[in-house]
């Protein structure tokens, strides 16, 4: 007989037993115990809300994150443009003879002039809150622009609090010249939206976050209806839609396939104007916090890496779309001249320019040691100083980072492409 | 026992509130507040992940509110009847998906109402342990919950071997008479 078992000696025969109850249960009332602790408070008051009151009162904090992950684009490994056909075909026409020199040069001049017939306009240089819009966020900052413009909104992203030695490594050539893109002026689509969508509150304006909206939106706090809303920035023409009336999907068995959920994102957007037809998609998936809710992202027509997807759409298996995320469509573009990469990098080095660290938390100050491992270009959004928004390019350099106390990770950063 | 602890020990809701949930939104409401924890930690334990578990959490007490109707004629507990439901849910979802990875051969076990009676026994001892004081808590924790040697509860709680044995023995007693004053009060089937 062990200590352990001596142990119950003297004992009543039902504390013995009772002794015995809790042996045998003692490792599923740990696991209750656990999962009880582990339960999200905002989940439990959202569920309540919807049960008793019919909505959801306030985003679900998961939902908030998925969103904010699957809204803010995940980077893709894509090499740094070679230097463009222009400057090849501009170099062939100097090592050839006359006639193929006649001809490059004609090619560069046709080459070089803009594609669209709008004539061309001054680019934005990116500010530092352009560049890390990208960035990750803290999970515990969710941004409010109000909750009738939207229920969840990106919070701006964070740069990583330490500092990061970088060693140097092989930087591409860069273009002499990247194209810059102008986005479609605000139009009041909300008017055209809420009529499409059955919204029955009239269009109002609210100033939030410094920007002046449109706004269309039935229910909501303190209703106790569920949302269902429209809303335009008359400074960006950044729109957001909601329509929490049906979230949790009850009567769902499954999701719908990539063909149908990508045709109803695409017809919802086509309904308001936006090119949706011809939008590339640029990512496909699940919603984490909702089983049977598809995600479908789009890119911008004819514009490389973004930081941020021109579309995010939330699908449920009736076609629905739930959520909508969507920026303004392209107008113009024009070719802006670039600064060398290695001036960029430089910048990096030094630490004038923001950082940022995936799966670390962008408050944590302790110092790490990194290597360059790519380089590519990716587009920013940045608003001019009249209002209009742009989607200028950036040097997006990244590789891997060892910190102290962590394991090997990802840091990246942006730096303007474009001369100051 | 003061009475607040004892309701708060009770590990069944009123009946009273039960037969009112039917058509009174906030009567749901109060039974959804007493009932979450269990229902929530039971749909934990067969999902992979926390929205799994939340999702499925969700999808139990919809139906709970479609049906609860047809409650008031069942002869069982609310709690079991409401995780009979989770089960439920749990076997639909599964068959669905035809994704039985997490819980496998778990799923037949479910259908056994035995299986829910342990669940059920479980929460209920465990009301009753979190009505102890604390140290005697902290001592039926580690040797039961996370089967500890007594030596090690000892180093873990800082005294003696013996003190967490005597501590235990304890706990014990006050349990068994709390379990036999609830089994005497509790008003008789016949």
């Amino acid at each position: 007989m062990t200590d352990d078992e001596r142990a119950l000696n003297g004992l009543s025969e039902p504390e013995e037993k009772l002794a015995g109850q809790l042996e045998e249960l003692g490792p599923l009332m740990r696991e209750q115990e656990r999962a009880e602790a582990e339960m999200d408070p905002q989940f439990a008051r959202n569920l309540r809300a919807h049960l008793v009151h019919g909505e959801e009162l306030a985003p679900h904090p998961t939902f908030a994150r998925n969103l904010r992950a699957r809204l803010l684009r995940r980077r893709s490994a894509r090499p740094v443009r070679k230097p463009s056909r222009r400057r090849t075909l501009a170099w062939m026409g100097l090592g050839g003879g006359a006639a193929a020199a006649v001809v490059a040069a004609l090619l560069v001049v046709l080459l070089h002039r803009p594609q669209t017939p709008a004539p061309a306009f001054k680019a934005p240089f990116p500010s530092r809150s352009d560049l890390v819009f990208s960035y990750p966020s803290s999970p515990i900052v969710i941004h409010h622009l109000t909750p009738t413009v939207s229920l969840v909104h990106p919070a701006p992203g964070l740069p990583y609090a330490g500092r990061l030695q970088l060693k140097a490594g092989a930087l591409p050539t860069e273009p002499t010249r990247l194209t810059a893109y102008r986005l479609t002026a605000p139009s009041n689509v909300v008017t055209l939206g809420r009529r499409l969508f059955g919204i029955r509150s009239p269009v109002r304006h609210l100033v939030a976050a410094t920007a002046d909206w449109a706004v269309a939106a039935d229910g909501g706090i303190p209703s106790h209806r569920p949302l269902h809303s429209l809303a335009i920035s008359l400074r960006t023409g950044e729109l957001i839609y909601h329509d929490r009336r049906n979230t949790l999907l009850p009567h769902a068995s499954h999701p719908l396939d990539r063909i149908h959920a990508v045709g109803a994102a695409r017809n919802w957007l086509s309904r308001l104007g936006w090119p949706g037809r011809r939008m590339p998609v640029r990512l496909f998936g699940n919603v984490g916090s909702l089983r049977y809710v598809r995600s479908v992202a789009f890119a911008w027509i004819g514009v490389g890496e973004t930081a941020v997807q021109s579309a995010t759409l939330w699908v449920t298996p009736n076609g629905s779309v739930i959520e909508a995320w969507v920026w303004p469509p392209v107008a113009q573009q024009t070719l802006i001249p670039t600064r060398p990469v290695s001036a960029a990098w430089t910048e990096v080095r030094k630490g004038t320019l923001p950082l940022a660290v995936e799966g670390v938390s962008p408050y944590r100050r302790a110092n790490g040691t990194g290597s360059l491992q790519r380089t590519i270009v990716a587009w920013v959004l940045s608003a001019g100083a009249r209002g209009n928004l742009y989607l200028v390019p950036t040097y997006r350099f990244e590789g891997s980072v060892h910190i102290p106390g962590a394991s090997i990770h990802t840091w990246y950063g942006l730096a303007p492409s474009a001369q100051r | 026992m003061p009475r607040d602890e004892q309701m708060q020990m009770r590990p069944e809701a009123p009946p009273e509130l039960v037969a009112r949930a039917g058509h009174d939104p906030a009567a749901f409401g109060d039974l959804y507040d007493h009932y979450l924890p269990r229902v929530y930690a039971f749909c934990r334990k067969y999902s992979e992940t926390r929205e799994e578990a939340e999702d499925l959490t969700a999808l139990t007490f919809e139906r709970a509110l479609t049906a609860i109707h047809r409650y008031q004629e069942r002869d069982i507990p609310f709690s079991r009847w409401l995780l009979r439901v989770a089960a439920n849910a749990l076997i639909d979802q599964s068959r669905r998906t035809g994704r039985l990875t997490s819980f496998g051969s778990d799923l037949e076990l479910m259908s056994d109402e035995s299986h829910l009676e342990q669940w059920e026994q479980a929460y209920w001892l465990r009301t009753h342990v979190e009505a102890l004081p604390r140290d005697q808590q902290e001592v039926v924790r580690l040797r039961f919950y996370e089967d500890q040697r007594f030596r090690d509860v000892a180093a873990r709680m800082g005294r003696s071997e013996g003190a967490v044995k005597q501590l235990l023995r304890r706990a014990l007693r006050v349990l068994q008479l709390r379990i036999q004053e609830e089994t005497e009060e509790a008003p008789s089937d016949d």
